[in-house]
């Protein structure tokens, strides 16, 4: 019940402080569905490729460069069997990312972003739970204007899990609906 | 541009849907064994010895023959530590998967040192001579003497999570598992966040759960139960190939030998057996399977 709660305040959190900075300072709230492939490889067994589907909810501060923090759920699929017929089991995860972005203002809205987060993923069908930071390079641009500060953006992120048994790396197309405010919408 | 964004998906379709083929089979070795004699001047079922464990042994080798695997079958007066040994380094130089299986008891020591109990392991009289027992460190090492990389151990003995290495994962599952046990055995937790602090220990303590996949019984604090006709972990791992692919992808994993077996002992022996008697005899108990990255294919499902 305690981290229930602990959850809850900083989703909480996350959604209060946006109407907060609204004004002056340019803040953007943005909701995104991610979807990819990741390589993974444990030291001495083969390198298999897995799916992976995932979701976030992301608060940014400032432009053009920008202070983002997002939250993510994320489900790694099984990789595919190797010859030895093993694989990597799949994971869901659980994390929060803080991270930086720049936009410049002649690119026409195309936005560069580096965040580092930290990771709390379950195996499959399993109680065994494990932990990992996770680099991630991204790129985005707003594909559509929908109006009154919203858009729809397209991206690519790359990711980095950093495990402590084995290396998972990948690429994601990502789709994020986001709302702009203060400082004009880009 | 179009064009190139349908090249895209197209690869990311490809590299996701690759996922789903499954690779011929490789070579495939089961050792198994099974000790209910302990002490030939006793019958079946009177302490030290059990009841089951050969039949377990010799149902699990017809199951795994009939899925393609090639058995070495030992029960009660050959299923000594000596013989166990000579059957692993026979496998020097085998490249394929392995199933180490054993069916009997299992103890520990002073220390927590976990052990499963070969023939001979207890002596006429039923005192315990260690030297002739294996511990986990023990028997990995002559996987590892043997050059053998491939390989899950499967363990229906008393105590047998103590072989189960959880390597830089945290295990939500208690050693000594039930609501009824002192402390709480409980299941700790379910989802991500109640994790978080034990899993960031692990991550930073970045023990290696030592190559080898684990499938037990029961806890290192647990015993391990039989029934009328099985072992009943091993009951439900016979009962696998009809019932446990979660995803329907035509081969069952550890994972999900792990999972199916850990539901049903629950929902069929300790929410209505062990429940009512829990006073340390019919103690609950509850599966483990090592914290690894990896799974391996172990039984065609059938369709």
């Amino acid at each position: 019940m305690r981290t229930t709660r602990q959850l809850l305040a900083c989703i909480t959190t996350l959604v209060f402080l946006s109407p907060g900075f609204a004004g002056d300072m340019p803040a953007r709230l943005s909701i995104g569905l991610d979807t990819g492939v990741l390589a993974t490889s444990e030291p001495g067994y083969d390198t298999l490729n897995h799916a992976t589907v995932g979701g976030s909810l992301s608060l940014s501060l400032w432009q053009p460069w920008s202070m983002d923090l997002a939250l993510s759920y994320s489900w790694a699929a099984p990789s595919a069997y190797s010859d030895a017929w093993y694989r990597y089991r799949g994971f869901a995860s659980l994390g929060l990312s803080l991270g930086a972005s720049f936009q410049p203002t002649d690119l026409g809205g195309i936005r560069f972003g580096l965040s580092l987060g930290g990771f709390v993923a379950r195996y499959d069908l399993s109680y065994s739970f494990f932990y990992y930071p996770r680099l991630s390079f991204d790129i985005d641009y707003p594909a559509f204007r929908l109006g009154s500060g919203w858009t729809l953006d397209a991206g690519l992120s790359l990711p980095l899990y950093f495990r402590a048994d084995a290396f998972t790396a990948g690429f994601e197309a990502v789709f994020t609906v986001s709302w702009t405010t203060g400082g004009g919408n880009t | 541009m179009k064009r190139s964004h349908s090249r895209a998906l197209a690869v990311l379709l490809a590299l996701a849907l690759s996922s789903c083929a499954i690779p011929e089979a490789p070579a495939r070795v089961a050792l198994l064994y099974g000790v209910s004699i302990y002490d030939d001047s006793l019958p079946e079922g009177s302490y030290p010895n059990l009841s089951l464990a050969d039949n377990d042994a010799e149902d699990m080798a017809a199951m795994l023959g009939t899925q393609g695997w090639l058995t070495t079958l030992r029960t009660d007066a050959d299923a000594t530590k000596s013989a166990i040994l000579a059957d692993i380094s026979s496998m020097a130089g085998f490249d394929g998967l392995v199933v180490f299986y054993y069916s009997g008891h299992g103890t520990y020591d002073f220390d927590g040192t976990t052990y499963i109990l070969p023939r001979g392991s207890i002596t006429t009289g039923g005192s315990l001579d260690l030297l002739e027992a294996f511990y986990p460190a023990e028997l990995f090492s002559a996987f590892e003497a043997a050059g053998l990389k491939h390989v899950v151990v499967i363990l229906d003995s008393c105590h047998s999570g103590g072989f189960v290495m959880e390597g830089a994962t945290t295990d939500g599952v208690p050693p000594l598992f039930g609501p009824n046990e002192t402390p709480d055995g409980s299941i700790m937790y379910t989802w991500q966040l109640p994790a978080t602090g034990d899993a960031i220990a692990a991550y930073a303590a970045s023990a290696s759960y030592g190559d080898y996949i684990v499938l037990s019984a029961a806890g290192a604090g647990d015993f391990s139960w039989e029934t009328s006709t099985h072992g009943i972990f091993t009951g439900f791992l016979l009962q696998a190939p009809g019932y446990a692919d979660a995803d329907r992808d035509g081969l069952i994993t550890t994972t999900e030998l792990f999972a199916f077996t850990a539901v049903n002992i629950q929902i069929q022996w300790n929410q209505w057996v062990a429940d009512d008697y829990d006073n340390g005899q019919y103690a609950d108990y509850h599966p483990h399977v090592t914290g690894s990255p990896r799974e391996y294919g172990l039984l065609f499902a059938d369709n």
